[in-house]
């Protein structure tokens, strides 16, 4: 009886549970070397590609998940260029992790114009070598950035989100919908920075200073469009410059977005449309009264939201412009009185002769610098008056308005 | 025998530690609810054996010889059928007297002495509202088991049992001396069950019993009795999954909570990602003080306390490892338009490859091994990195541990005719909920953050579950995640009068009670800054409650009885707390539940035909329901919590026990029911990482939706046949009727059918309730008993669905996650009954 309970006793006591050893793993198998540059070519020569053989890629994760800006997706990079390389499954790899990826079983292939490592396997293809190797950004400028550095880390410095994106969020957190905010040099280039309406940071206010910001160049068929890899590496909290007060491009093929309005003083089937005839690279704005065979009588208006140049000492207007056949010229006003509606309730001041125009036969030429500081401190607007009579008229088109601080 | 015994008493401690707390928050819980609280008044199946008819216990509807209870109970409790549909809260099970309900949940505790058969089968168990000589009681009655030392026959009794159920083995030894003349009694019972997989794969089982208990009689007057009891166990659990994973498998009870995990030897076995352990002993000190002949006063101590939990998968910034996850599952794929997934994941399941159908650990430890990773600021230290495998898969431990001290104290006193019994009765119980991690799965470190709330917020603090150690890097045996105290106190003073006479027996008995809880935080949550740490408000109930009764004989064979109570009860702690592990919030109107009840009976109690038919009505108003689960429509955990939820049940029971020929006896047993929601609940729904409620004062048109995931109504009958030598056979024959998928509640709300009208198919497809079919069973049981000289050996056996029926779904509920563009989205689980299933005993008597 007493060694029964004995035994009991100490089996009670005895919390022994189970230990387990790690099972015997197996990793992929090690094959030839490729750099990322490579693979680029490699899909210039044999287009979409699946891997079937033992062959690796070595390089440094730059950026990853973690603020929910990419989903199921890191950007890799060498030392002779850099790739996305789309996974299975998300989660597991990071920014600074130096891997190796082994590529049998995934796919090389492009959606958008990028290139991207398709089907990568987090688990399986990947394997880290080491952590916290993280790449420095090279740093740049606006202008130096093209669809060659897709997928390549940068930093740019002295920068800035344009004026009337300042009160603008990230992206849609709400409706889950990406967003693009446009940055700005002190030179006037322009960038799209694009983000994820699951980004952990989709719901902030744009940072509304000048500084520096880390970025991962993408594209969509050539238009670029950056990601913040991460909400703290955007550093601007500095004095802004006198950026841009305002840039229409119509790239979105809209003629009335960014509060832009049309107005016909005559009816007529003349419009205002966006178009990129004659081989333009993205849509510019164009007019003419000759429509089905015949002219009509015109006097369209083309005018801008309304422009807040308080804090502008010297603001400078510039756009393109071209036409052909002959007709009357296009006129350039400015109003500070303008509302709405009939441009003829308001006081327009005449400044066509402040800018140059085309010569025509559609060859665009750049306005020059149209000078508004007469208009410091006020709110205007500026608008394009086309006419055109029964007997004649020309196309006029419109490209990059944009007015500097 | 005693070695064999203390061998398998050992092996079946292989591993010690506990839970059993279904845990409140996470889907999982309802699951829990299924399986591990499957509310039968029946502890297990095996309590049913020819030994436990030779009650040592009177009284008019005593359970082993009521027809209704004895046949229900046994044959019944394979399709979850409840008797008159109530929870197991509303049953009161005392040890010596003293109640032991949990006062989180309000529920009983079976774990607590599981596989001490030998002491608690001949518990003292009334079924319905009664009068009750320890306690007011519940109104689905009572039962107390005399865990005393002189509740063991003196001399030996050692059985084993062979079954193909949860366990496989069960070996008993259970010794007790009696009253002896020097005033001591001592008694030992200890009980080891085991299974290496049971019926369903992968679900191993260990378990040890044991009960000490030493009686001493000081004189006529006064004796004091101390027992222990306790039951350790582990067991490797199934789920209920999705029809589509048992098609896949060809098998009704696949479970995918299974992997191979390989060995340094190089051999596999089967580790289940889904444990319980359980080991919460009870220690009772009772006295007893005999004041006079007709005055006695019981005055007992309780106290329990020990580990209970579950040890379960967790993973970070990985994929879901659970094979029924629902984008592995072809449907989803199908519904996507994707046919050339959908006939991958088709080909992988029906491949039966268990790196698809199971649980890969192979994959899991290998994720973790490749994952290495800087933790920098880590420990709380800024600057301070830690590197190594992070691992993305654990196995963790998630405690619920009790302890509860309780007294009680019973005055019992007869004048003349009147029986007047009267007594208080205080429980404390603290519950310490936390989780430790249990196995890195290969990994170095695990860190403490909330992977939800990383992605949620931008603040890092938010992700902490620890603000006193940010970025913890927590090891094996580390506390992580969690970590608070449950407070509960119980207070109750209740008096009874029992009145006999020759035609009428009544009794009239009222309860005061007063229930006080609040939380106790002891970690500062990053989430919920100001109200995860210390204690949150205390929340004060005062309830009453009464209840009478009356039986009339018509004559000593004949009986017409007729009960009725009406009590107030508490919110219990479990439901009015909404997600406490990261917080104290509770539900916004904190109410208490009213109850009320009544039956009435015909008793028919001759020698050769025994009958009882029941009309039962209870009402059950202004009651909580809490889940947490992914919801779809917001993209996040919630709580989705309903005010106002009412409950109606009524029905007849009927049983019937008749002798037709020499040893042949009939007997049949009816239970009818209703068992409805009455009300349309106000649903508020939270969010789980933030403080933010999504919505609220959502109706809930719940009203007359059928109480799910139990037959409503059930028939039996039998024929036993008992010969002249002391052996028996007996046969029934059972069909189960009415069985509804509990309403997912959000599919019953204005929003869910937004955008539909009436002749939509939808509407009805959204609203209507899933109907089962009706099942039957199968059961035969026999015995016999032989003398040899001074040793008494019996034989028992029983098997239960005969026919081996193996498509009946006795269960199951909806999804609470909802996806009202595709309804079809997350079709709901169910679980089949086992097919034939056995237990064999024999015991040895000395």
């Amino acid at each position: 009886m007493k060694k029964l309970l004995y035994i009991f006793g100490i089996a009670a006591i005895a919390m022994s549970c189970r230990k387990y050893d790690t099972p015997p793993l197996t990793y992929p198998d090690s094959g030839s070397f490729i750099t990322i540059d490579s693979l680029r070519q490699l899909y210039q020569t044999q287009g979409p590609t699946v891997f079937t053989q033992d062959l690796d890629l070595y390089g440094v994760v730059t950026m990853d998940e973690n603020d929910g800006n990419i989903y199921k997706s890191v950007y890799l990079q060498d030392n002779t260029g850099a790739i996305n390389v789309r996974m299975l499954n998300g989660g597991g790899v990071y920014e600074g992790d130096s891997v190796r990826i082994a590529l049998k079983g995934c796919y090389l292939n492009q959606f958008g114009g990028v290139q991207q490592l398709d089907s990568v396997d987090a688990d399986w293809n990947i394997v880290k070598i080491a952590v916290q190797k993280s790449i420095t950004p090279e740093v740049t400028t606006i202008d130096q950035i093209t669809t060659a550095k897709e997928s390549e880390l940068i930093k740019l410095e002295n920068v800035q989100f344009v004026s009337w994106h300042l009160d603008k969020t990230y992206a849609d957190k709400d409706n889950l919908q990406s967003g693009d905010v446009l940055l700005e040099d002190i030179n006037g280039n322009t960038l799209v920075v694009r983000t994820s309406g699951y980004a952990s940071f989709a719901d902030q206010q744009v940072a509304q200073g000048n500084g520096s910001i880390v970025l991962i160049v993408s594209h969509f068929n050539g238009q670029l469009q950056m990601l913040i890899r991460s909400y703290s590496e955007i550093n601007m909290n500095g004095p802004r410059f006198n950026g841009l007060v305002l840039s229409k491009d119509f790239n979105d093929g809209e003629v009335t977005s960014g509060g832009w309005s049309t107005y016909d003083v005559i009816a007529s089937p003349a419009a205002w449309e966006t178009s990129s005839a004659g081989g333009a690279p993205n849509p510019y704005v164009q007019i003419s009264n000759y429509v089905g065979g015949s002219n009509y009588n015109t006097d369209s208006w083309l005018i801008s939201p309304s422009i807040d140049l308080s804090g502008s000492t010297s603001p400078i207007l510039t756009f393109d412009n071209a036409y052909n056949y002959n007709g009357p010229a296009l006129e350039l006003y400015v109003s500070t009185d303008y509302v709405s509606g009939d441009p003829n309730a308001a006081l327009w001041t005449n400044i066509t002769s402040s800018a140059n125009w085309s010569g025509g036969s559609w060859a665009f030429v750049t306005s020059g610098d149209v000078d508004l500081s007469a208009y410091t401190g006020s709110n205007v607007h500026i608008a394009f008056r086309y006419q055109g009579s029964t007997t004649d008229g020309s196309t006029w088109e419109l490209d990059n308005i944009i007015i500097k601080g | 025998m005693l070695k064999n015994f203390s061998l398998i008493a050992v092996l079946g401690f292989s591993c010690l530690n506990a839970n059993a707390q279904p845990d409140t928050t996470k889907l999982s819980t309802f699951e829990d609810t299924l399986n591990d609280n499957t509310p039968v008044f029946v502890t297990t199946l095996d309590d049913i054996d020819p030994n436990s008819s030779t009650g040592n216990v009177s009284g008019l509807l005593q359970s082993s010889r009521d027809v209704f209870a004895s046949t229900a109970g046994f044959n019944f409790f394979a399709a979850r059928f409840r008797i008159r549909g109530y929870n197991g809260d509303k049953t009161t099970i005392f040890v010596n007297g003293i109640p032991t309900g949990d006062l989180v949940n309000g529920w009983s505790q079976y774990y607590k002495w599981g596989g001490l058969n030998d002491v608690t089968r001949y518990a003292e168990t009334k079924k319905w509202l009664t009068a009750n000589p320890y306690h007011f009681g519940g109104i689905g009655g009572y039962s107390n088991i005399d865990a005393s030392a002189t509740a063991i026959r003196k001399g030996w009794r050692i059985s084993y049992a062979n079954a193909n159920r949860a366990y496989s083995h069960r070996l008993m030894a259970t010794w007790g001396t009696g009253m002896q003349a020097n005033g001591w009694a001592f008694a030992v019972s200890l009980s080891g069950r085991y299974a290496k997989e049971g019926y369903i794969e992968g679900t191993h089982y260990n378990a040890a019993g044991y009960f000490l208990s030493a009686k001493k009689k000081f004189n006529e007057r006064h004796s004091l009795n101390l027992s222990v009891l306790g039951s350790a166990r582990e067991r490797g659990r199934t789920n209920i999954f999705v029809n589509e994973v048992y098609q896949l498998t060809g098998n009704n009870y696949h479970n995918t909570n299974w992997g191979w995990q390989v060995l340094s030897s190089g051999d596999s076995i089967k580790r289940n990602a889904n444990i319980k352990r359980e080991h919460v002993p009870i220690i009772t000190l009772n006295h007893e003080w005999e004041i006079d002949d007709q005055t006695k006063l019981k005055t007992s101590l309780l106290t329990s306390f020990g580990k209970s939990g579950r040890e379960r998968l967790n993973w970070y910034d990985a994929q879901d490892p659970r094979p029924d996850y629902y984008r592995k599952l072809p449907s989803y794929w199908e519904d996507l338009n994707n046919q050339a997934m959908a006939d991958l994941w088709r080909q992988r399941w029906t491949s039966g490859n268990t790196r698809y159908t199971q649980i890969d650990w192979t994959r899991l430890y290998r994720a973790n091994d490749n994952n290495l990773f800087a933790q920098e600021d880590a420990d709380g230290i800024t600057g301070n990195t830690v590197t190594g495998k992070r691992s993305k898969y654990i196995m963790e431990n998630q405690w619920n541990n009790e302890l509860s001290i309780a007294f009680a104290s019973v005055l019992n006193k007869t004048i003349d005719k009147m029986q007047l019994t009267a007594g208080v009765y205080h429980q404390y119980q603290r519950n310490h909920v936390y989780k430790t991690i249990s196995d890195l799965l290969g990994g170095d470190y695990w860190v403490d953050v909330d992977q939800f709330a990383e992605q949620d917020f931008l603040d890092p603090i938010a992700a902490q579950n620890n603000l006193a150690i940010t970025n913890n890097t927590v090891r094996v045996g580390d506390k992580f995640g969690w970590n608070y105290y449950m407070h509960n106190h119980e207070a109750t003073a209740f008096a009874q009068i029992q009145y006999k006479l020759k035609k009428i027996d009544w009794y009239v008995a009222a309860e005061l009670s007063d229930q006080i809880f609040y939380r106790e935080g002891l970690w500062q949550n990053g989430r919920f800054l100001a109200n995860s740490l210390g204690k949150s408000k205390t929340y004060n109930f005062f309830n009453y409650a009464g209840k009478a009764g009356i039986v009339y004989k018509i004559s000593g064979r004949m009986f017409v009885t007729a009960n009725a109570a009406y009590l107030t009860e508490a919110p219990t702690s479990r439901a009015a707390f909404i997600s406490p592990r990261t917080r104290d919030f509770t539900v916004n109107n904190l109410m208490n539940e009213t109850i009320y009840t009544g039956d009435i009976s015909y008793i028919l109690s001759y020698p050769k035909l025994k009958m009882r038919a029941t009309y039962y009505y209870m009402e059950r108003k202004d009651a909580i329901w809490s889940r947490s689960f992914y919801h779809d429509e917001y993209n996040t955990f919630v709580n989705y919590v309903m005010e106002g939820v009412d409950y109606w049940h009524q029905g007849i029971e009927f049983g019937v026990d008749g002798n037709l020929v020499g040893g042949l006896s009939a007997n049949g047993v009816m239970a009818w029911g209703q068992h409805l929601y009455n009300s349309r609940p106000t649903a508020y729904v939270y969010r789980d990482n933030s403080a933010e409620m999504i919505d609220s004062n959502k109706t809930v048109y719940l009203r007359n939706y059928k109480i799910g995931g139990m037959p409503q109504s059930a028939a039996s009958v039998g024929l036993k046949y008992s010969g002249k030598n002391y052996w028996f056979v007996a046969v029934n024959f059972n069909y189960f009727i009415d069985i509804y998928l509990d309403p997912s509640p959000d599919k019953r709300t204005a929003e869910a059918v937004e955008g539909f009208t009436t002749s939509d198919p939808q509407w009805n497809e959204i609203l209507d309730q899933t109907r089962l079919d009706n099942g039957y069973t199968v059961n035969i049981m026999g015995g016999k008993s032989f003398k040899i000289g001074d040793y008494f050996l019996s034989l028992f056996g029983n098997i239960t669905n005969l026919t081996n029926n193996q498509n009946f779904i006795t269960g199951g509920f909806e999804q609470l996650r909802y996806d009202k563009t595709n309804i079809d989205k997350f079709p709901p689980r169910v679980g089949y009954m086992l097919g034939l299933n056995y237990f064999v005993m024999a015991t040895l008597r000395f």
